[in-house]
């Protein structure tokens, strides 16, 4: 009841009020005078336990690849000096629209504009009506009918909330997880189903513009502790979640049923209906295994069909499921292939999240200490993957997530003392 | 001395000082129900959930008045009178036809008898592609008519006047071109101009004046002559008058029926041209009659004829012709009701005061108002009744006392502490989840339901015993529709529970789907178990969980069901033996009797026989097995 209440309710924060609040550095002073701490040195040491060393050796002369560079244009600083904890760019806009992203945390919803020369301009900010909300996570998607931008946020009351940018209006919010969610993605190929992932040891899919309860990820063979992370691959046929027990899980999202339920969701008719919309509940995931990592599995991606993920044990797990030499997994196996350990130092706390850039191409995460490494990932092995370390003398607190912009030349990190760093590549 | 000057000054500032607190303690009480009820009262008027007119107490204000046809109307009826008035041809013209009785005016000089009546038609055409409107005028007709007929002098001047000498003259005008009413050429509006030039001159009019009233001839042609030769002496007064014949696509059309028309001195530039009845409930109704006194009036018969002579007279007003042939209708209200209404003599005025209590004992009095106006939404209730009902049913964060007093009525106003404001309707009704109930915005009316309630219970006659103590308990608090405002969630997804849904019982007791799939999993994970034993396991545990078998004396009924579900399918996947070492571990651990054994696997040989002789398998391969 108390939920319900406050849900339609989310004042806008103008942006005249917020902008005072914000400490704006207009970049000039660090361009020029601290290029040296912003320049980002090579990682040498350290790329071993792979155990594909045979590999590594016939392609060893191939190192001719320039290494990333990049350079820190700007940063600011949001007022309450709460944590954030995403950021995220609009993936959906033109080459031509402005570059939007949203940043995420305490809670509020902040909206920027990328600008080309370093700027970043505040454009809207929301606040939740309550107090305790803490939002952990977002994302883009946009409405099919206007093609307006929609954003998702959800966090620690498990209220997702949909905010129009257009109306500047919570437009819809979605009740039913028990806990707070920690991660959302939408579905790559449909662009209305949002996947939430909460503390309630489940995920559900949503169907943004019809509201409802899609499916439900989780149950007897599902997650056994919080769920932390999920990430649909690039065709949206798989699904793969990793939390707190350890465990990554691979989900099919091409059977039968799970399609029927998604088609099922648009054609449903509340009105029409006196039954309530039949939620798909899917209790087995098509493999799953907790012989990665021994400890909270805190983010996971797709890299082709291959598994990225990272625990807070200072490295990221390149894997896959099954044995190295089948090209898919067989369901219910429970062998696993680990092909590279991305290592890096000083960050073992966790909920710090990795990410890539929309080419697969680079990944970045920062650790507990305000350092991002970025790796150049494009490479035919990922022993030879290059890792840059981006420093800046004043940003020293926990980088809890990155983003790429959708041309891949800007690089974004939010941290747990409130700032927001922006950094460019040098071309 | 100025320390007594001091205390003074402070005592005044400590009285100063609490006024503003009293102030302050007043407005904190009743600002909130009074912002609530001014917020309601702009809702009300924006779009109202019910009309106040249909309340039983607010009765007056339903203006219907002709009960009795109602009550005597029949449907069937409908179709007979729309059917008489489209048999005329529509086609045919209406004339109108004015009598003038008269000018009356009490500060022209007696001798005056006579003044030039010049009738225009005026019809204005609102052109849509805005050129502005134009408009034609055109006369009517012109004549002479007497200057207070039956005007009884006696009484003014003491003496006995000659105007009974006088005939009554009556000129009347009639319009050539007649009024079509057509449906189709319905975008003008059509005024009557009245120009009464009266002479001030008297005696030498009179004569002629005389003489041609006396004539039966029509009037027109002589009229046109005297109206000249007034009009080139300076000592003449003119005064016109106007009045809406008709509207915008004939609306209110004028009936039948005598007029008095205020007419205004044409010197003076009159800002006010557009002559309206005003309506006497709005203000003081004394004024409007007041001006029918002092100013000078002309005096008229109007009709509506069929020919243009103006013999015959029509036998559908144009009114009705209108409404009845033209697909809009608009509610004309005729202006002789109008005029009915601010005839009739005002009531008695009662004088209401509304005393404020708070603070326990401090009283702040408004002025006394001679209105039953509602102060929160300025409803006009008319009766004392019906105010303090309205005040008790539609203000109820507030308590209502009436005390009566010698001038008219006091209201003791406090503030309601047992007003329950939150949401006391049916549960399903609660669309907080659905509606826009809690908007950003503002309050917000939740998403409308509609019950038809019917509900008679014995009223007392109103009287105003009843407001003089506080509601009673059991009045207030009573609910029609039973209920409470809780929300409920499914207990598989923990989604709110949508009010339509509330009947569908999401905790159905049958096994879910995931159990049985775990079940065929756990078994299929036995590595000391083969695959014809894990087939009759899995088979057996669905067909139990499908039909909950939960206690022993079931288990001859299950074994029955499950050789009548699964017998073709125990036979075809040739796992017989794997049911009967079933069967008899059931009857060592003490489930079933012998004779269920032998009852079941009786049953399963009849399938078995069955399928052979349909040649669904061939009995060979299942020799050789057994």
């Amino acid at each position: 009841m108390s939920d319900s209440e406050d849900t339609q309710t989310m004042p806008v924060i103008h942006k005249s009020l917020r902008l005072s609040s914000l400490q704006q550095n207009e970049g000039s002073e660090y361009d020029t005078d601290e290029v040296s701490s912003t320049v980002s040195t090579l990682l040498d040491d350290s790329q071993s336990d792979t155990p594909t060393s045979a590999l590594r050796k016939g392609l060893k002369n191939k190192r001719s690849k320039p290494k990333l560079k990049f350079k820190c244009t700007n940063w600011i600083k949001e007022d309450p000096r709460k944590p954030i904890f995403g950021v995220l760019f609009n993936t959906f806009q033109g080459e031509n629209d402005p570059l939007h992203f949203i940043t995420v945390g305490h809670n509020r919803v902040t909206m920027y504009e990328c600008l080309s020369d370093g700027k970043i301009k505040l454009l809207q900010a929301y606040a939740d009506p309550s107090p305790e909300e803490n939002y952990y996570c977002g994302a883009w998607t946009y409405d099919d009918n206007t093609d307006q931008p929609l954003i998702a946020v959800a966090g620690l009351r498990g209220v997702i909330r949909i905010i129009s940018t257009c109306t500047q209006q919570c437009v819809k919010h979605f009740i039913g997880h028990g806990a707070a969610v920690n991660e959302l993605k939408i579905h790559p190929n449909d662009y209305n189903m949002l996947l939430s992932v909460s503390r309630d040891n489940t995920m559900r899919l949503w169907n943004v513009k019809m509201g409802n309860c899609v499916i439900i990820f989780g149950g007897v063979d599902g997650h056994r502790d919080e769920v932390l992370s999920a990430d649909y691959n690039i065709d949206g046929t798989k699904l793969v979640s990793c939390g707190m027990d350890h465990s990554l899980k691979i989900w099919r999202t091409d059977a039968d049923i799970i399609l029927k339920a998604m088609e099922k969701s648009y054609t449903y008719n509340a009105a029409e209906t006196k039954t309530p919309f039949p939620t798909h509940g899917q209790n087995f995931p098509d493999f799953s295994t907790r012989d990665i990592h021994r400890n909270y599995v805190d983010c996971v991606r797709w890299l082709g069909n291959f598994v990225l993920s990272k625990s807070c044990e200072n490295c990221i797990i390149l894997w896959k499921a099954g044995t190295l030499n089948t090209m898919d997994w067989r369901p219910n196996a429970t062998t696993v292939s680990i092909l590279h350990r991305f290592d890096y130092k000083e960050c073992d706390i966790w909920y710090m999240r990795f990410s890539l850039d929309s080419q697969q191409k680079v990944m970045a995460l920062g650790n507990q200490v305000g350092r991002i490494y970025v790796w150049d990932i494009d490479v035919d092995d990922p022993a030879l993957a290059k890792c840059t370390v981006l420093t800046h003398n004043k940003c020293y607190s926990a980088v809890r997530q990155t983003c790429f912009s959708p041309d891949g030349d800007t690089l974004l990190a939010v941290c747990d003392d409130g700032s927001l760093w922006r950094w460019d590549k040098l071309k | 001395m100025k320390s007594k000057k001091k205390e003074k000054e402070t005592a005044a500032a400590n009285v100063e000082e609490n006024v503003k607190e009293d102030l302050e303690k007043f407005i904190q009480v009743f600002e909130k129900p009074t912002r609530i009820y001014r917020f309601l009262r702009m809702r009300h008027l924006v779009s109202p959930i019910f009309l106040q007119r249909n309340l039983t107490y607010m009765s007056h204000r339903n203006k219907r008045s002709d009960n009795i046809s109602r009550k005597l109307f029949k449907i069937d009826s409908l179709l007979v009178k729309k059917n008489t008035v489209k048999e005329e041809d529509p086609s045919s013209l209406k004339y109108l036809k004015l009598d003038i009785q008269g000018i009356y005016d009490s500060q022209l000089s007696p001798d005056i008898h006579e003044a030039n009546v010049e009738v225009f038609l005026t019809k204005y055409h609102h052109s849509r592609k805005g050129q502005g409107n134009h408009f034609k005028y055109t006369s009517i007709g012109k004549s002479k008519v007497t200057v207070n007929p039956n005007w009884k002098r006696s009484s003014l001047d003491g003496t006995q006047s000659d105007t009974e000498n006088y005939k009554v003259c009556q000129a009347s005008v009639i319009s050539k071109d007649g009024f079509s009413f057509k449906p189709k050429d319905n975008e003008h509006c059509c005024y009557i101009n009245f120009t009464v030039t009266c002479c001030l001159r008297s005696g030498y009019t009179n004569g002629i004046s005389n003489g041609t009233s006396d004539d039966s001839e029509p009037p027109q042609a002589k009229k046109r002559q005297g109206a000249r030769s007034v009009s080139t002496e300076e000592e003449t007064v003119t005064y016109s008058a106007e009045i809406a014949l008709y509207g915008h696509q004939y609306q209110n059309i004028l009936c039948s029926g005598t007029y008095d028309l205020v007419l205004q001195d044409a010197s003076v530039k009159c800002v006010r041209n557009d002559v309206k009845w005003r309506s006497a409930g709005s203000k003081r109704p004394l004024d409007c009659l007041e001006e029918f006194g002092t100013n000078p009036s002309i005096k008229f018969n109007l009709n509506w004829t069929d020919d243009s002579d103006g013999q015959q007279l029509c036998s559908i007003p144009p009114s009705d012709f209108v409404n009845n042939n033209q697909s809009l209708r608009y509610e004309a209200e005729s202006p002789q009701k109008i005029q009915d209404e601010s005839q009739c003599t005002p009531q008695k005025k009662t004088l209401v005061t509304y005393q404020f209590l708070y603070n326990d004992v401090t009283r702040q009095q408004t002025d006394t108002m001679d209105n039953m106006t509602c102060p929160w939404c300025l409803l006009n209730c008319g009766v004392l009744y019906s105010l303090l009902k309205h005040l008790r049913l539609c203000h109820a964060r507030l308590n209502f006392i009436y005390v009566p007093t010698p001038k008219g009525a006091k209201i003791d106003v406090s503030i309601n502490d047992s007003y329950d404001g939150s949401y006391a309707g049916n549960p399903q009704d609660l669309n907080s989840h659905i509606g826009f109930a809690f908007h950003r915005l503002g309050p917000v009316r939740r998403t409308s339901i509609t019950h038809v309630i019917v509900y008679r219970p014995k009223r007392p006659p109103h009287s105003l015993l009843e407001f003089y103590e506080p509601e009673k308990e059991n009045q207030v608090c009573r609910q029609i529709i039973q209920g409470h405002n809780r929300l409920y969630y499914r207990t598989m997804t923990c989604m709110p529970l949508k009010p339509q849904e509330i009947n569908q019982d999401s905790e159905d007791e049958s096994t879910p789907e995931w159990l049985c799939q775990k079940s065929v999993n756990l078994i299929d994970e036995f590595t000391d178990v083969n695959e014809g034993e894990k087939v009759i396991m899995k088979m057996w545990n669905l067909h139990c969980m499908k039909y909950v078998y939960i206690s022993d004396c079931q288990l001859p009924l299950a074994c029955q069901t499950f050789v009548e579900e699964h017998g073709r399918e125990i036979i075809s996947e040739q796992i017989e033996r794997n049911f009967l070492i079933h069967l008899v571990n059931m009857f060592d651990f003490g489930l079933i009797t012998p004779d269920i054994i032998q009852r079941t696997m009786w049953q399963l040989y009849t399938v078995k026989d069955d399928m052979e002789m349909n040649g669904q398998i061939s009995s060979g391969v299942i020799k050789q097995e057994t």
